[in-house]
């Protein structure tokens, strides 16, 4: 048997065993596939009758935006780190090892091509939803899939492809990144220009521009939508042409990289290292700090902070260096976002829901809970509670600003009252906080130990669990205050209250909890 | 002084610590040793606050949780701790602060003997690992503790960093303070233990002091107590 195979074979093997020596990650699976087979459930109580279905082209459109995200987000890592498809442990024990570049590489890749299977399964949970609006089946949903993972794949490809090329020269660098670059553009001015003069109302012209014959030419993301597409509608052409350019660019990049460039070894390791780096920080506890590769020291020292209050004059100097300035890039873009849906939509709640939906992901990424991977928030001789709203503290200012940048577009999209504006503002404030309170529970009786999987499934349950009173005495408010904005300012009150009661019962996290940074 | 007294920390059904007793007297270093997995690390992290345990630690007369003790304590943990966007001056700075203590210029002698007082200026995500190791145990030695924990502290560390921090353990002893130093690197400490504690699967196997060796090396009994012979 090849060693290759005996590798990859046995690293299955063990995978699976090691799963079933962890009943926690069994339940995580089991819970996976439940929510997968709830989603189609749901999806198929209510049978769709083709009654007020959307313009199924909108959902095409939908598929080629996210194509070519994902296509722009992978390669441009060509100019930075390159891509890997390999292991720390393949650089070490197989590169040195006597084997022809080129069988490592088709390893590689083999590896790779179920990896980037993995990283589309949130696709499966959105079957719900589109079928609900579109009226499509399962069939599509695994199409899309399939559509995610080859944009991956030879994304991924072309981002060692660029690096291989461009690492050792400045000047090829530049010069790949701006033909790179000119042609994105080239498709979004002639996107935006077929919206813009397409009629007053934009959506319809936004999805005609990108469902046009000439965005099949955009790189990758054109022909795997092309190719999705077709095989959706059964046209066989398509699904033949479009496979046969992946076929093509796999082999034309595979022959480049094993021919032209046979030692590609140096070309990986980069990326290989920093891959590496993430995971060992991430095992060992430490929080990866998403950082500008150049940072800009500015004024050093502490300005003020004494004893707990050290620790939110440390935030401040930190969110400096990272140029956080109040607002992260995160939080921007979901507030961006949650516009562009207010306008898309023409519903206020439904924007507001997202909005929420998304702040579940964004307040445990906050500062203070990278302070909790390190033992100095634990080791400072101050009162728990005290240093526990000096970690806060920083996040409070960046939710308002985020739910003022959010919400006050709304005055203009809706012409709600200022008083429904500020209703939606103090909410997502309160939301925030309450998700605070939720991360505090989940820390006060896990730590930092625990199946990661599982406790962001937990995160998520007590989220709804913990909003449910909020809620309630919200849509309460709406039925009996006929006042615009009741129901949002009631519900804030009662986020406020239970988000209160869950600080005050962790108060002594981190005296009580167990800090674990492994 | 560090008393531990009957402390028990399972993780599950795991027993990583099983009634782990002992002291670590004023102006005494004591090792801790044992093979991978003895269990170590947990009972640092438990003398250090970072977990909970049953039993009882005792820094100094104060339980190991209350600020007065904290306050008496440093731990060197066994992965260095610091932060990505702080200088190397502004650990010192953010350490001071947080325990509420002037600089009468301990931090830059710290930073001077561990070769850092140069790279003041330099982002904590600057420093390569060894640098990074040296910083962290700048930060737990310049609020001037009594009782210093060292988890694995030479690892990563140069010639250079290794022989202060030598010297650093004979001072913190001549000044009374209690050390306590969990290491792999048997030789290191060959010349300045003063006990040693040796674990084998979450307890204590043997406990020597060091006029209590009948001329054997720290290595040899190590082996002789862990694996039942010499190893050499």
């Amino acid at each position: 048997m090849s060693s290759l195979f005996f590798l990859l074979s046995r690293k299955l093997k063990n995978r699976v065993r090691e799963m079933l020596h962890r009943p926690s990650e069994i339940v995580v699976l089991i819970l996976l596939a439940a929510m997968v087979a709830v989603t189609i459930f749901s999806g198929r109580v209510g049978e769709v009758n083709g009654f007020g279905l959307r313009n199924i082209e909108e959902l095409y459109a939908i598929v080629f935006a996210l194509y070519a995200f994902e296509f722009i987000l992978i390669s441009k890592n060509g100019f930075v780190n390159g891509a890997s498809m390999f292991s720390m442990a393949d650089v070490n024990l197989l590169f040195t090892s006597p084997r022809k570049p080129r069988t490592l590489l088709s390893y590689g890749l083999f590896g790779q091509l179920g990896r980037s299977f993995f990283l589309g399964v949130f696709i499966l949970y959105q079957y719900s939803w589109v079928h609900d609006s579109y009226g499509v089946g399962y069939g599509f949903i695994i199409a899309v899939l399939i559509g995610y993972a080859v944009t991956a794949f030879v994304s991924q490809m072309l981002a060692m492809l660029i690096y291989a090329f461009t690492s050792s020269s400045d000047k090829k660098c530049l010069a790949v990144k701006s033909v790179y670059y000119l042609i994105i553009l080239t498709f979004i001015v002639r996107f935006a220009h077929l919206t813009f003069s397409g009629g007053a109302d934009l959506i319809p012209s936004a999805v005609k521009a990108a469902n046009m014959s000439f965005m099949r030419f955009f790189p990758v993301a054109g022909f795997v939508r092309y190719g999705v597409v077709s095989a959706v509608k059964s046209e066989l052409l398509g699904v033949l042409v479009s496979l046969g350019i992946f076929v093509l660019c796999v082999a034309v990049f595979y022959a480049v990289i094993s021919f032209l460039k046979s030692d590609y070894y140096e070309d990986v390791l980069k990326a290989t290292e920093v891959s590496f780096s993430a995971i060992t920080a991430s095992k060992e506890g430490k929080a990866a700090e998403n950082t500008p590769r150049n940072i800009r020291v500015g004024k050093i020292g502490f300005k003020e902070g004494e004893g707990a209050s050290a620790i939110a004059a440390k935030h401040k100097i930190e969110n400096r260096r990272a140029r956080v300035f109040v607002l992260d890039t995160l939080s921007l873009i979901f507030a961006v976002i949650t516009v562009a849906l207010g306008f898309i939509m023409k519903d206020i709640t439904a924007a507001f829901v997202m909005n929420i939906y998304f702040s579940v992901f964004t307040v445990g990424t906050g500062r203070w809970a990278k302070e909790l991977l390190l033992p100095y928030a634990y080791l400072i001789p101050e009162p728990p509670f005290k240093k526990l709203l000096n970690m806060i503290k920083e996040q409070f200012p960046s939710f308002v600003a985020e739910a003022l940048l959010t919400f006050v577009p709304f005055y203009f999209i809706f012409k709600c009252s200022p008083i429904e504006v500020s209703g939606l503002v103090f909410a997502k404030v309160s939301f925030g906080f309450l998700f605070i309170g939720v991360n505090l529970v989940l820390q006060r009786f896990f730590g930092n130990g625990g199946n990661k999987a599982l406790l962001i499934m937990l995160y998520f349950v007590l989220a709804a669990v913990f909003s449910v009173p909020g809620i309630a005495l919200g849509f309460a408010a709406a039925e009996f205050v006929p006042l615009g904005g009741s129901m949002y300012l009631v519900m804030s009150a009662m986020n406020f209250v239970v988000g209160a009661v869950t600080l005050y019962c962790s108060r002594n996290v981190l005296e009580f909890a167990e800090y674990n940074n492994k | 002084m560090l008393s531990v007294k009957n402390v028990t920390k399972k993780y599950g059904k795991l027993i990583a610590n099983d009634n782990v007793s002992f002291d670590v007297a004023d102006g005494e270093i004591a090792v801790l040793l044992g093979p991978n997995g003895a269990g170590k690390s947990t009972i640092i992290k438990c003398i250090s606050g970072l977990l909970r345990f049953e039993g009882e630690i005792i820094l100094n007369g104060c339980a190991n949780k209350t600020l007065e003790a904290k306050r008496q304590l440093g731990y060197v943990p066994e992965m260095p701790a610091v932060y990505d966007l702080l200088t190397v001056g502004e650990h010192m700075e953010f350490m001071l602060r947080s325990y509420r203590m002037t600089d009468d210029n301990t931090a830059d002698r710290l930073l001077e003997r561990f070769e850092l007082l140069d790279k003041k200026n330099k982002l904590g995500k600057e420093l390569s690992k060894g640098m990074q190791q040296k910083l962290s145990i700048c930060c737990a030695l310049v609020h001037k503790p009594s009782v210093v924990i060292f988890d694995e502290p030479m690892v990563g560390l140069d010639p250079h960093a290794i022989k202060q921090l030598k010297e650093i353990f004979k001072e913190l002893r001549e000044d009374g303070a209690s050390v306590l130093i969990s290491t792999h690197m048997l030789d290191s400490v060959e010349s300045y233990w003063d006990k040693a504690y040796i674990m084998k699967g979450g307890s204590f196997c043997a406990e020597k002091s060091a006029g209590d060796t009948d001329g054997k090396s720290l290595e040899e009994l190590f082996f002789e107590l862990t694996e039942g012979g010499d190893e050499k």
